[in-house]
């Protein structure tokens, strides 16, 4: 009994440290790798923080553009219609030619002279090299 | 006695900070998936961009076209045909103008 007791006392008094020593060894490690990890996770967040106003304003810039953009589309529709009506008429006009150049020399020497003829899309036009020269 | 406490300490900061480190893991993911998001619909403003480039392209070749046609182009063919037309007095191309309204006369 009594060798047991000093036995039991040896453990009690060895043990904890023996396992103490290296759990704390362990926790050490295990709490310096954490807080590099954490370190690193804090540099990430900052430059991805960083990224988000970047792109941020990325969007506003983008935005603004496209508004832009768009009036300046909106701006156009009068114009651009306008150029329709003008192109209609005239495709209108040299097609009237065209078929008239069929059957009269005149219209013939005016589509040749400017090089007119049907596109694919059966519109006339003239070539676009063909450089107008008036005639007095 | 002061190795046990070491120990617990130590245990403990690595409890605390495995807990941080959750915290800010979770916190990243949530940046990283806003970045996502943004790059997303910064993409999205691209492609419209992009389509409002094309459309205004198309309306300015329209727009030069047409100012060629009217510009150059058409009166110069208008004026050969009224010249034809008063020499030769060709009915045919006066009819053309005509229907176009335009009416050609000799000086």
């Amino acid at each position: 009994m009594e060798d047991y007791n000093n036995e039991d006392s040896a453990t009690q008094n060895g043990t904890p440290n023996s396992i103490h020593l290296p759990l704390a060894l362990l926790a050490i490690a295990f709490a310096i790798f954490l807080f590099s990890q954490i370190s690193s996770l804090g540099q990430n967040g900052r430059s991805m923080r960083w990224q988000t106003e970047n792109l941020d304003r990325q969007i506003g810039s983008l935005v603004e553009s496209e508004k832009n953009l768009g009036n300046l589309i909106k701006q156009r529709e009068a114009l651009v219609q306008q150029s329709q009506q003008v192109q209609a008429r005239y495709t209108e006009m040299l097609t009237d030619l065209i078929n008239l150049a069929d059957t009269d020399a005149d219209a013939r020497a005016v589509v040749d002279k400017y090089k007119i003829q049907r596109q694919q899309n059966q519109q006339a036009a003239p070539a676009p090299s063909a450089t107008p020269q008036a005639t007095p | 006695m002061p190795i046990k406490l070491i120990s617990t300490a130590a245990g403990s900061l690595a409890i605390l900070l495995s807990l941080w480190f959750l915290v800010s893991n979770w916190s990243n993911q949530s940046l990283a998936r806003g970045l996502q998001s943004q790059q997303d619909e910064i993409q999205a403003h691209q492609l419209t961009i992009q389509n409002q480039q094309q459309q205004l392209q198309a309306q300015q070749q329209l727009i030069d076209s047409a100012s060629q046609l009217a510009n150059q182009v058409g009166p110069s063919v208008i004026r050969d045909l009224a010249t034809l037309q008063v020499q030769n007095k060709n009915q045919k191309i006066a009819t053309l103008l005509k229907k176009y309204g335009i009416e050609a006369k000799s000086n």
